[in-house]
């Protein structure tokens, strides 16, 4: 039967089995400076091209509005009568 | 101008290299103890560590840079697995992995860290987090964002789990 206390041992045991590794803090800070800066630099990359698709986005939209509407074409009497249709 | 900046500078690098100093040993056992694995342990340590490093101005008690490595570590062993989906052949592939000689409780121990391995997430960090880091209810219900009440039910139901598949097993 397991309980608590095996558990906390257990625990305590897997984590004391840690190899020694050497704690290289200034390679690591080193790491997480390059990493946020990489971060900066993507989050601005991503910022600018949402800032261009947008304005290309509203300028297709406005050219589409300025374009003048295509007006009925007249009906030709003629080719009316011709056809059953009419 | 530029003296003053290059010092402040120097200063920041020498209060992250402290922090990292004083917390990374223990934020890597605690991510070993999530995932079982060393490499990714480091790993997510190391992740952790550059998101805080990012907050680092814009926490709220920079005194309590611990608890929030601890916070994020579990956060990102979550969405690890979760993202991978892969969690539950890697941990069989490492619960088959041959265990290391010297440790008279090896065999058990290994057993039952596989067993605690396969968890649901919650609930080995609760069970990791009260028995490991011996956080109160409260505190780990803070680190998982939830009650303390359903703390103590995640790591009742992973005690129960634990009992019921190490049944066979005897010291």
């Amino acid at each position: 039967m397991i309980d608590e206390h095996q558990v906390r041992e257990m625990l305590h045991r897997r984590a004391n089995a840690l190899p020694t590794f050497v704690v290289d803090a200034p390679k690591a800070a080193r790491r997480a400076r390059r990493r946020l800066l990489a971060n900066g630099a993507i989050a601005v990359l991503a910022a600018a091209a949402i800032a261009v698709a947008t304005l290309v986005g509203v300028d297709a939209i406005r050219a589409r509005r300025s374009r003048p509407t295509a007006r009925p074409r007249p009906l030709h009497r003629a080719s009316c009568a011709r056809t059953a249709r009419c | 101008m530029n003296g003053g900046m290059a010092r402040e500078g120097a200063l920041e690098r020498d209060r992250l290299a402290d922090l990292y100093v004083a917390h990374a040993p223990e934020g890597i056992r605690l991510a070993f103890l999530l995932t079982g694995d060393w490499a990714l342990a480091d790993d997510l340590v190391q992740d952790a560590f550059t998101r805080l490093v990012g907050r680092l101005q814009h926490l709220r008690d920079p005194g309590a840079f611990g608890a929030y490595l601890r916070r994020t570590i579990v956060n990102l062993a979550t969405s690890h697995f979760r993202r991978r989906r892969v969690e539950r052949a890697y941990l069989e592939r490492e619960a088959a992995a041959p265990s290391s000689e010297g440790n008279p409780n090896e065999a058990l121990d290994g057993t039952m860290h596989a067993v605690l391995l396969r968890l649901p997430q919650r609930q080995r960090a609760a069970i990791v987090l009260r028995f490991y880091e011996d956080l109160s209810d409260v505190q780990t219900s803070e680190i998982l964002r939830c009650s303390p009440g359903t703390v103590r039910s995640l790591v009742s139901r992973g005690m129960k789990t634990l009992r019921s598949e190490l049944e066979g097993v005897t010291r």
